[in-house]
Formats: structure tokens, sequence, C-alpha cells
């Protein structure tokens, strides 16, 4: 079985700087892949290429053996990737409903896209779908965007930070559902953060970046444990 | 209680039928200086409906539309002098216009906010440029006639009937997938492109469906005013034209008329002479940005939730409406 | 040639004075201020009335250049400080304070062109078969001096750094206790006496008329464009070469569309960069 989403020696410069240099690694479906490093490291320029708002300098990202690079940030969600970003961002006097079948009737040829029930009990939003993005609150917000993305019906979902400015409950409600969504969509999930109680027991595979390169791969626990990781990064967390 | 969206349809139907045959009454019976007011109103609704797209729902402020404006009217007004029969003058300089609107398109649709506002201000300059110096095609500073294509009563019916017919397009657009990209593309672009919106694409489509009426509305203006100059197709009417949509209120059905009513009222029936009746504009619409973002139409509908707050007030900005099995050509 | 070079320099220089006024403000508030050529107006109108009422040049340049910096101010304090929350109102509210600016001057001087006079009118310098009148020469010189003034009083002063801390970014400035008002109207300031030198030099070698400076200001904007947002020698030298190009234009092509010329290289920039202008959102001052 090949793998759902296959990242292959991604580079991006700007100018002289290489933000990530030679990125490559491989998600299956329903898995769930932790992507940490220090500021700096190039996890959300990695990020935009994967969800093609910048196009990479060389290397590839494909989806079921099709390249879906370098295209385009509205083709990227056709070819089956969508994200979130760190800061909330919604279509604010919108209510959820309306921005999830704009979404829905963005993604066509792609069947599958779970119904707004179904996207809205996954992710503990039941009963808020008519009320304004604007209205509700700020963990129901960053939710609210999973939902958004969701509704493309993606094969991946690339998340940028989710648990930013959410208490320890709230950030473990999150990670319930981003599991719930893995396991019952069969969605393949990227998770940025840099809060590692939440990302550690979410996460399946963690990938370490170091100045763009790829520092170390493995199980959370073996990260945990890898001394190049904890001398780098981790220190005493 | 909610009406049924065909008795909806239907009343906004019937409402601009009876906007078309109040303006055609208007203009056969005002005469003089009034009948020119009237005459502004209607084409400046019929030409801004097509602003009301790009800047009212794409929340892009696009001052080259006095530009398309003048596209339609000195195209017809030459191919008419080459004795082409009206009809196909009329396509001509529509198409012409929307072609033209098509290469604007494509360089500024990249562009964002400022820049946009930026480069579609200096296509108006250079479009005026053009019309002043091209003296051999345009006339000149001075402007030139235009031959009679139609019949003044023809010119008549036509200008009423698109007044209904414009409002009207627009109604069904902004209720398309088309329209909520739109409007997606004003509440956050990027958010937008990252739901899959081709939002270079949208934007291209809206500015070029924004030539077409700003160029037909081109076409009625010359043939019913008879001399077409440079000095009513400057960067100042662009800007007007701008301020009309917002003080109306952006993306609203009736914006186009309700701001053409207020600004083509200021300058033309207030006579407090030179320059003021303009700096109260500025004023006014410094003042209704800062205070009623949503414009005087947008101030009463949150007015009236206000007064009634049993109705089930929804968000302040027009919601968007998607039928689930919209198929919209794009 | 090099007459024709001249000549694109001088035009350099004017859009730079400009430009760079456009920048800072852009810097420092993120506004497109259309309204500088409103400033631009009025600050020539004050030049041209004070001299008119039988005050030395120097004197009626002084008062034209305190004019650009208060009318400036005001519209800061009057507009844009209150859509600073809100910068998608920002280019509205620019285009009204132009149409009102430009409506006062046309209120209180009328439509008709007035001639500014200027003691160094007469004055031809010659060298080599290339000749450059003393009102062209004069607003180089100026052009060079203010915008040298400019530059140190941004890398030299306290002032001036606190001002490069707020275009860099502008909540981190606040947090460091820099007082943000105080540096919008700074900006605002500078920006506006740049506009009155620009009135005082240009004036002279065209007309004062309330839309006399409509072409400088879309000229300036390409500069602004051209150099990046925000960057003060990005102004300087895309001024420089706009001015060249558009004097090039001028000379070979035809002199009617010489701000087309400026228009065409506005294309030509978005049709190079694929990626649009978004890449040069880099907000600096320096």
């Amino acid at each position: 079985m090949t793998a759902l989403l296959t990242v292959d020696g991604v580079v991006k410069r700007y100018g002289g700087l290489a933000a990530v240099d030679g990125v490559s690694f491989t998600l299956n479906a329903g898995g769930v892949l932790g992507l940490i490093g220090p500021n700096g490291s190039g996890k959300t320029t990695l990020l935009g290429v994967l969800a093609g708002t910048h196009e990479p300098t060389a290397g590839s990202v494909a989806i079921d053996g099709r390249v879906a690079s370098g295209r385009g940030a509205h083709r990227a969600v056709r070819a089956g990737i969508a994200r979130t970003f760190q800061t909330t961002r919604l279509f604010g006097s919108w209510t959820l409903r309306d921005a999830l079948r704009l979404a829905r009737g963005e993604a066509r040829g792609r069947s599958g896209a779970a119904s707004d029930e179904t996207i809205a009990g996954l992710l503990s939003l039941d009963g808020l779908l008519d009320r304004p993005c604007g209205s509700l609150t700020s963990a129901a917000q960053r939710l609210a965007m999973i939902a958004l993305a969701l509704a493309t019906g993606p094969r991946v979902l690339l998340l940028d930070e989710p648990a930013v400015g959410m208490d320890t409950a709230e950030s473990a409600a999150l990670a319930a559902a981003v599991r719930r969504v893995a396991d019952e969509l069969g969605v393949a999930v990227v998770v940025v953060d840099h809060n590692m109680h939440f990302l550690m027991p979410l996460a399946d595979t963690v990938l370490v970046m170091a100045a763009g390169a790829v520092l170390a791969t493995g199980t959370p626990e073996e990260i945990r444990s890898n001394e190049a990781v904890i001398a780098s990064y981790l220190g005493g967390a | 209680m909610r009406l049924p969206a065909a008795a909806r349809h239907a009343g906004t139907a019937a409402g601009l039928a009876a906007l078309s045959v109040l303006a055609y009454v208007l203009l056969k019976n005002v005469q003089g200086d009034r009948g020119q007011v009237v005459l502004l109103i209607v084409v400046w609704t019929i030409a801004l409906t097509g602003l009301n797209l790009i800047q009212g729902l794409g929340g892009y402020p696009s001052l080259a539309h006095v530009s398309f404006f003048a596209g339609g009217a000195y195209l017809s007004a030459y191919l008419l002098g080459k004795g082409l029969p009206m009809a196909v003058c009329a396509a001509l300089a529509v198409g012409g216009t929307m072609l033209a609107g098509l290469v604007v398109a494509l360089v500024f649709s990249r562009t964002r906010g400022q820049y946009f506002a930026i480069g579609t201000m200096f296509f108006t300059a250079v479009v005026n440029l053009v019309l002043t110096n091209a003296a051999g095609v345009t006339g000149g500073p001075n402007g030139r006639p235009v031959d009679l294509g139609f019949s003044l009563d023809a010119t008549l019916v036509l200008l009423a009937a698109s007044l209904g017919l414009s409002l009207g397009a627009f109604h069904v657009l902004a209720r398309t997938r088309f329209g909520d990209r739109l409007r997606a593309v004003r509440e956050d672009e990027d958010l937008a492109q990252h739901v899959g919106v081709p939002t270079a694409r949208v934007k291209l489509v809206a500015m070029v469906a924004s030539s077409a009426f700003g160029a037909w509305a081109g076409v009625l203006f010359a043939q019913y005013n008879g001399v077409i100059a440079p000095s009513q197709f400057t960067f100042v009417q662009s800007f007007l034209m701008l301020v009309a949509i917002g003080l109306g209120g952006s993306g609203r059905l009736l914006a186009p008329l309700v701001g053409s009513a207020i600004v083509i009222g200021f300058t033309q029936l207030i006579k407090l002479g030179p320059g003021i009746s303009q700096i109260a504009l500025g004023v006014l619409f410094i003042l209704v940005t800062l205070l009623v973002p949503n414009g005087v139409l947008g101030g009463i509908t949150g007015l009236w939730r206000r007064v009634r707050p049993g109705r089930a007030g929804g968000p302040a900005a027009e919601p968007p409406r998607v039928r689930a099995k919209e198929e919209v050509a794009s | 040639m090099i007459q024709v070079l001249v000549n694109g320099v001088f035009l350099g220089c004017l859009f730079a004075v400009v430009a760079v006024g456009l920048t800072l403000v852009y810097g420092v508030m993120e506004v497109p201020n259309f309204a500088h050529a409103g400033v631009i107006v009025l600050a020539a109108y004050t030049t041209w009335s004070v001299e008119h009422a039988g005050a030395p040049f120097v004197v009626a340049a002084l008062a034209g250049i305190a004019c650009g910096g208060a009318v400036s101010v005001l519209t800061e304090v009057l507009a844009y400080r209150w859509i600073i929350t809100k910068p998608a109102a920002a280019p509205a509210v620019a285009l009204g304070l132009l149409l009102i600016l430009q409506n006062v001057a046309l209120r209180l001087y009328g439509g008709e062109g007035r001639s500014l006079d200027t003691p160094y009118d007469t004055v031809l310098l010659k060298a080599g078969g290339v000749s450059l009148p003393g009102v062209k020469a004069a607003l180089i010189v100026l052009a060079v001096l203010s915008l040298g003034a400019l530059h140190l009083l941004l890398s030299r002063t306290s002032l001036g750094r606190a001002m490069r801390a707020v275009a860099q970014d502008r909540d981190a400035a606040a947090m460091l206790g820099i007082p943000m008002r105080r540096q919008y109207a700074l900006a605002f300031l500078i920006a506006g006496m740049l506009g009155g030198v620009a009135a005082v030099a240009y004036a002279p070698t065209f007309q004062v008329s309330p839309y006399m400076a409509d072409d400088v200001l879309l000229s300036a904007f390409v500069v602004v464009v051209l150099g990046g947002l925000g960057s003060v020698w990005g102004a300087v030298a895309g001024g420089l070469v706009l001015g060249v190009v558009e004097g090039l234009g001028a000379a070979y092509v035809s002199s009617a569309y010489q701000s087309a010329f400026g228009f065409l290289m506005l294309v030509l920039i978005l049709v190079l960069r694929p990626g649009g202008l978004r890449t040069t959102d880099a907000r600096r001052v320096a």
C-alpha cells in the first residue's frame, strides 16, 4: 500500500536562505503527524508549501501518487489538502453553516465531504451551526476553522498551532476531536504545535525540524528520548 | 414570518419593474435641469450596478469604472460615425470595453486593496489622457458629437428597462455561488483561497462583468446626451462612483440607486457654488465610512432591526445565500 | 540625450520627494495617502498668495512648507487617526480627503492656473550644450537637501529611531512605550513639509491649480511600488528610475503621454512579478 501523502525532498528558498531544506516524509490515511521544532525551523513554511500557499523551490507533494504542489492554494484544496491558520480566520459575519456550504461547493469533483451535522458532531460544535462565526467563543472559533477545512472534504488536513490560546481542558477536547477526525473520516492530519502536552499524546509520529531540515522522526516515545532533540529543542520539557 | 423564496423573488421582480416604469415616466415628463438629474441618476444606477459587484460584494475599490463608462460612450459614438447600424455599434462597444476590462483585470486582479486602488486610478488617468489627446478619434478636450442611433423614445425605453434589468441581474448574481465567492473575498481573501475559491479568477470575472454594465450605461448616455467630452469621464467622476456605492451601502441591491441619487443630487441640485457640494460630499462620505460602514441602506436596516427586536436578526452584513444545487459558470 | 537625462533627473527628484512623503506615512500607518496631492496644492497656493501679498519669495516658500505640514497633520488628526483599526477603509477616506482639499483650493482660489514667480526665474544654467533652467535646478537642490535632512533625522535622532521602530512593528513599538500618536502626527508632519517643498519647487516650473499634483501623485505611487512601500531609499532610487523613463518617453515618443509611461512601468512590474505585489509588504523606514 502506498502512503496517502508523500512529501519528497521539499525545498523552499527565499533569496539565498533555505527556509525548508530537503524535507521528505510520508503519511497514511488516518495518521496524525506532529510537526515540532524551534521558532524559525521552517514548520510554518513547510505547512505553507503543503497547502499550496507557497510554491516549493524544489521537491514535490503528492496525494495518492498525484502531484499536488505548486499550483496555488485553491488547487491544493481541490487536490484534497486543506489547512487552518495560526491566527483565527473565519468569515466573521457569516453563519458557520453558510461558510461550510461555500467550502463544500468549492471542492467540486470531490465527493465524500462529511455533512454539516457530522462535522459539527466530530468537533463538538453541535447547535452552533446557525450562529455567526464571529459570535462564537474563541475556542469554538478555533474548532470552526477546522470545520471549514473539513467541509472541503480533504484527504489531508494541516493544522497550524490549533491549540494556541486554549486552556488545558479546551486543548484536551481539541486533541480528542482531531483524533476522531483522523479515525472516523480517515483523514491524514499534520499538526504543528508548541504545546507538547497537547501534541505528544495526539500524534502517531513526530517529525522534528531544525534549520529547515528534518532533525529526527519517530514515535512520541522515541522523540522524547532522542538525545539530539532534547539538546536542541525539548530541553527540560 | 418569512415568505417562501418564490414569492420573495416575485416581489423583487415586481418592485424592479415598477421602478422601471417610474423611471420611464420621470424621464419622459421631467424637463430641463431636473430632467438631466433624472437621466444621470438612471444612467449612473445602471453603471454602478456593475461596480456594486466588484466593489460592493467583492470589496475591491475599482477606480477604473468611469473608464468603462467612457469606453461604451466613445466606442459606440466612433462606430456610429463609421456608419454601422446602432445595434452592432452597441454590441461592439460593450464587447470591446469588456475586452479592455479583461486586460485591466488580468493585470490588476493579482493585486490587493491599496495597490488595486492605485492601479485602477492610474488606468483611468491614462484613459482620460488618451481621450484628451487622441483628437482624431475622440474629438480632443472639447469632445465630439454623437450621431443619433436610437430614436429618443427608444433611448428612454432602453434606459428605463435597463435600470430594472440591471438591478435584477445583480439580484440574481448576488444569490449565485459567484456572489458568495465575492463576499468571501471581501471577508478574508486568503481564507477564501484556502477553502478553494479561485480568488484571482473570481475578481477577474467580477471586473469584466462590471465593465459590461459600465459600457452599456455609456452607450445609452452618449445616445441621450448627443455630445461626449473627456471632462465627463475624469478620475473625480470615478471616485464619485465609488463614493456613491459606499454611501448607498456596499453590496446591497439598491445601493447604486440610493448612492447615485445622493451624489447626483449633491452635485447637480444643490447649488452651493463651485466646490462646496463636493466638499460636502467628501465630508459626508468620510463620516459614513467611519460611522455607518454599511452605508445608508445598511444603517436603515440596522435601525429597523433595533426598532423591531422581535424579528430574528442576522449579522449586520448581508448574509450569503447559496442554493444547494446552484451550477454557476465560472 | 544628456539633456533628456537631466530632465529625467529633475522629474525623478520631484517624484522622490513626493514618494518619500507617501512611503513614510504608509510605513507607520499603512495608509495610501491620496490626500497628499491636496496638501501639495494648498501649499502651492499658500506660497503664491503670500508672495502675491508682497512678501519675499523665501518667506512665501517657508509659509508654503509650513502650510503643507499643518494641513497634512490635520488630515491625520481629523480623519486617518480614526481608521487605524479599519485599514480597509483607508483608500476611501484618503480619496474623500483629496476631494475635500482640492475643492477647498478651488473654492478659495478659483479654477484658473496661477504662475508662481521666483527670484531665479530668469537664471539659465548652461554647460556643454546642456541647459537647465534655474527653477529646475532649484528643485534638484531642494530635493537633495530635504531628503538629506530626512536621512539625518531618521538615522541620528531618537525621534527618527522611534519612527523606524514603529514602521518595523507597530505592536512591538507600542509595547516599548513609544507614544504612537506622536509618531503618526510626526510622520504626517514630515510628509506634509516634504509635500510643501515639492509644491514650492514644482509650481514655478508649471502653474498653480487645484489639479496640479494629480499626475505627480500617480507617478509617485508608481515610485512607491517600484521601491517598496515604506522604504525611503527605495523611493529615491525608484523616483530617479521613473523620472528618467518618463523623461525619455516624453522626449522620444510623445510629451502628451508623459505620465502614461509611468503607468506602463506599473503594468510591467505587475506582469513581471508573478506573485503580484504582496511580496513587497516588508514595512520599513530606513
